[in-house]
């Protein structure tokens, strides 16, 4: 039995994903409709936000005064204008109005707890493509065919636009530079990523996604709160984006994309025209002659092709004892790597 | 000296379990009757299945199969299990299932197995907010119960004294995204209510029109008085209970009631919420249990039923917590660094440590941003290993600093008020050290595991150390509470990896002053006398399964764990790969401040483990 492990891309596969309500509500397609990343497919009332006014606060008095000069009550339908508070008598009277309109949920203290009015949640299809499947009040599954590449991390939510590669190599890093007004709404395809002003200019002239092979360290917490869904393909550090994956998004520069930019669950699709396929789980059989990625120093990111497959544990470098491959490096090395120090690539 | 340090017995001379025991084990007809066990453990990272049969009249371990558990992406938890039993299926030549579901009990046709049993830490830990009055105190007291705990602290909201900090920012996240648990602290027993009456109130305004299923469960641990007027105000809205004041008065904390019902919480919460979860219970042969919790029964099963006066210290390595466990006198303490390991966990460990404090360990250089990299990458490929002898120094360094940081909270929780001392700096002695965890399991250098065990644990005395080679002490903790003799005769008989005794006097000395003479009798051989000097590693021949009197007259400057320096003691020491090691170096261990002479130092060292037996 050929042993199995992790595949991180695939040049064209079938990809099913499953769009989930967090709370029941209504459906709104049905089985064989078409739909666009953008198309609303459910919708959920959404939580009423809760607002606190902190009267004390605002008037600049104890909180047991602030209590006394409370004018609303519990259950209470205030409009912007409703005096929530008030002090005072004569020419010294202040009054505090409500910035806010809604029902007074609560008064504790001197705070005044306001329910605004309720609001609906959308939840968009994703990925542009066949509707397969509908979830009773929660959702539905969307198919489509194309190119996936399961990134490593990734962080900012998901995004979709025309891909634009913007170095000649997967190693080249993209600079700030080269991301310009006439880019907005692109997925903006990269090398590695160290400069934080990448970010900035990518907000600032609202690209749609950023895709890297690597990022430095230090661009992780800056990724992380960045508001704009950066795809990390290949891990930390300067490792380039893995050439086929990189072939494959510069020949696919201008093609509509879909990115999802979530911890490990991310991802980067490209729809594609093409004969129908399998669907692609995330496993493959380790076969001679397959393209693997190593991911783990000294070789992280080195691309290499599968020698002969062990079927019974083999020593390692160290000494320890894994069930592996034996792979060729592209200088002509020959290594023993783990398969769990192993993922493909083709 | 501490009495003979005896590894688990062998099956043929098993005694009954002792009365005070009662509460580890529980054999009843199924177990009684059964002959074949599949057990699985479903890690964060790894999930592995072993199976357990009757050879030749006598429990033995059969196969033993570990695949990744891969749940982030909403995977069930049953399909791992599958997986691995498949695995074991591969491996034993035995259908252990059909149509995809475990065949329990065997069948005539020796199809199945009998008993199916699981253990599990693969559910994330507890999301927890606390709130409090006050910034220290009780605060302070509830992030040591968390940190000792499967629960992560996301937010500490302090109120202030008139309950007042409340804002729009801090409400929007706990109502769009409700933590697992509230932990409310704060007041004394016998102060005010009313701060905490308020808090209450407002926690029931946030949550009033939050869907039922959604509320996080609040466990109050603050001010005993204010018990009857917060059920008064949130005992309808919330699942609300209720544990000791983590701080009753100013002198004293409390913190076992609330650790014990965030692990209750973890395990009906977390793992229960799993995908699969259900119909993985219904496989097996008893209720599925947390990992740390049927590991404290394999701990507490071999101070017992081996008499250990001075017990078990355990020490669980994962990709994402930590787990140390000491098991002695009848009791059995415990503390969790949940987010603290050697992948998943790396975040956790750099943020209580630092970075600079794993480098230490390092016996080569490397660049802090090639460390930071490297770590991040280990991070995101948590189930890669080490190949290169940087790679595996680097993730050793991680062993060390985590082992190091959660017996230092362990210590911190419970010995040094068990001893009633001033903050305690050395481990106290045990008989036997049993540890685990995948990159130590799997390590095949016990030289370089050996130092990575010494360094990071300290241990002080005599004890002997022995590896969970197989990966399989979870699941013995759950056949002990069914089958215990069964658990009992493969615990001692093959799932233990004895590293050797380890003799490591407390005390301080200058490099190379006499520390310890040794008489050192092998039961097969001629007994040799040697002087140990101080500051050193040395390591005397006697392989596993062989015995040795080891007389050991430490100098005035070394306790050798008898309580005061230079008393001498005689013991009976069992070997292993390592045969008796001694480590004189001190405790607490000292490393040299100086980047080159520690290097050096360890490298010395490390020497001296794999060659220093020409003593």
């Amino acid at each position: 039995m050929a042993p199995t492990f992790e595949t991180r891309f695939s040049p064209l596969t079938q990809v099913q994903r499953t769009r989930l309500l967090p709370e029941p509500g209504r459906v709104l397609v049905q089985p064989g409709d078409w739909v666009h990343p953008d198309d609303v497919i459910a919708t959920a009332p959404r939580q009423a936000p809760l607002r606190i006014i902190d009267i004390a606060q605002l008037l600049g008095v104890s909180p047991a005064q602030a209590a006394k000069a409370i004018a609303v009550r519990e259950g209470e339908t205030i409009t912007k204008s409703t005096a929530l508070a008030q002090t005072g008598r004569g020419p010294w009277r202040r009054r505090y109005q409500s910035p806010i309109a809604g029902i007074v949920q609560s008064v504790v203290g001197s705070q005044i707890f306001v329910r605004q009015a309720q609001q609906t949640l959308q939840l968009k299809a994703y990925i542009p493509g066949i509707v397969v499947d509908t979830i009773a009040k929660r959702g539905a599954t969307i198919r489509t065919n194309g190119a996936l590449v399961r990134a490593i991390w990734g962080a900012g939510g998901a995004a979709h636009g025309v891909l634009a590669t913007m170095v000649e190599y997967g190693h080249q890093e993209l600079t700030w530079g080269r991301i310009g007004l006439r880019y907005r709404g692109t997925i903006v395809v990269g090398g590695v990523l160290r400069d934080p002003r990448v970010i900035h200019r990518a907000r600032q002239f609202q690209i749609s996604a950023l895709i890297v092979g690597s990022i430095t360290p230090e661009m992780r917490e800056r990724c992380t709160e960045a508001r704009i869904p950066v795809v990390v393909t290949e891990g930390v550090g300067e490792i380039p984006m893995a050439e086929p994956v990189f072939n494959l998004l510069r020949a696919c520069h201008g093609h509509a994309a879909v990115a999802n930019a979530q911890g490990g669950d991310s991802e980067l699709i490209v729809p594609l025209r093409g004969p129908q396929v399998e669907m692609a789980d995330g496993q493959t059989d380790l076969k001679p002659g397959m393209r693997v990625r190593l991911t783990r120093p000294p070789y992280l990111g080195l691309l290499a092709e599968v020698i002969r497959t062990s079927d019974y544990p083999e020593a390692t470098a160290i000494g320890s004892q894994a069930k592996g491959a034996l792979v060729r490096l592209s200088d002509g090395r020959k290594l023993f790597v783990p398969l769990l120090n192993l993922e493909a690539i083709e | 000296m501490s009495r003979p340090v005896e590894p688990p017995v062998d099956g043929a001379s098993v005694q009954p379990m002792p009365s005070h025991s009662v509460s580890l084990a529980h054999p009843n007809q199924a177990g009684d009757a059964a002959r074949s066990m599949l057990m699985l453990d479903v890690g964060s990272c790894t999930t592995r299945a072993c199976l357990i049969d009757l050879v030749d009249g006598r429990f033995r371990f059969l196969a033993q199969a570990e695949v990744a558990t891969r749940l982030a992406s909403g995977q069930p938890i049953t399909e791992p299990v599958i997986e691995a039993i498949a695995k074991i299926e591969e491996i034993s030549q035995r259908d252990l299932m059909r149509d995809g579901v475990p065949v329990t009990p065997e069948s005539e046709e020796a199809a199945g197995a009998d008993l199916m049993l699981t253990a599990s830490s693969a559910a994330p830990p507890l999301d927890c907010v606390l709130i409090g009055l006050t910034r220290d105190l009780s605060i302070e007291s509830a992030c040591r119960a968390c940190a000792g705990s499967h629960a992560l602290i996301r937010q500490t909201i302090i109120l202030g004294r008139r309950a007042q900090n409340w804002d729009n920012r801090a409400i929007a996240l706990l109502r769009e995204t409700p933590p697992d648990v509230l932990i409310m602290v704060g007041g004394v027993d016998t102060s005010p209510t009313q701060s905490l009456e308020d808090a209450a109130k407002v926690l029931s305004v946030i949550y009033q029109d939050v869907p039922e299923e959604k509320r996080p469960v609040v466990v109050f641990a603050g001010n005993q008085e204010a018990r009857r007027p917060i059920t008064r105000h949130i005992g309808e809205t919330f699942d609300l209970r209720f544990v000791d004041n983590v701080r009753p008065n100013l002198h004293t904390e409390t913190l076992s009631e609330l650790q014990r019902e965030l692990e209750d919480l973890y395990a009906v919460e977390k793992l229960a919420a799993l995908p699969g979860y259900h119909m993985l219970s219904q496989w097996c042969s008893a209720p599925i249990s947390t990992t740390t919790e049927a590991l404290s029964t394999t701990w507490r099963f071999m101070a017992e039923k081996n008499q250990l006066a001075r017990g078990v210290l355990g020490l669980d390595l994962g990709g994402s917590t930590t787990y140390v466990g000491a098991a002695h006198g009848g009791r059995y303490q415990w503390t969790t660094a949940a987010a603290m390991g050697t992948s998943i966990g790396i975040d956790g460990l750099i943020d209580a440590s630092g970075l600079r404090d794993i480098a230490r360990w390092l016996p080569q250089h490397l660049e802090p941003q090639a460390l930071t990299e490297r770590l991040e990458n280990m991070r995101l490929r948590p189930l890669g290993i080490p190949t290169t002898r940087e790679d595996l120094d680097v993730t050793l360094a991680l062993v060390r600093q985590a082992l190091l940081l959660t017996i230092r909270r362990m210590r911190r929780q419970h010995w040094h008020q068990v001893d009633k001392q001033p903050v305690v700096e050395t481990t106290p002695a045990f008989d036997v050290i049993a540890v685990r965890g995948g990159t130590l399991s799997s390590m095949h250098d016990d030289a370089l595991l050996g130092l990575t065990l010494l360094d990071a644990i300290q241990p002080t005395g005599l004890a002997h150390v022995v590896i969970d080679w197989a990966s399989i002490w979870p699941q013995l903790g759950m056949l002990a509470r069914i089958a215990p003799l069964a658990a009992l005769q493969v615990l001692s008989t093959d799932s233990l990896r004895h590293l050797g005794t380890v003799i490591a006097p407390i005390g301080e000395a200058s490099d190379g002053e006499r520390a310890l003479q040794i008489t050192f009798a092998p039961h097969d051989g001629e007994p040799r006398e040697i002087s140990i000097p101080a500051g050193t590693i040395r390591c005397l021949p006697l392989a596993a399964g062989q015995e040795a009197e080891v007389s050991v007259r430490p100098s005035r400057a070394f306790d050798i764990g008898l309580g005061s320096k230079g008393q001498a003691g005689k013991a009976k020491v069992q070997g292993g790969s390592l045969g008796v090691i001694i480590d004189t170096r001190g405790r607490p261990l000292s490393l040299p401040q100086d980047t080159e002479r520690r290097r050096g130092k360890m490298q010395e060292w490390l020497g001296l483990m794999k060659h220093g037996t020409n003593v």
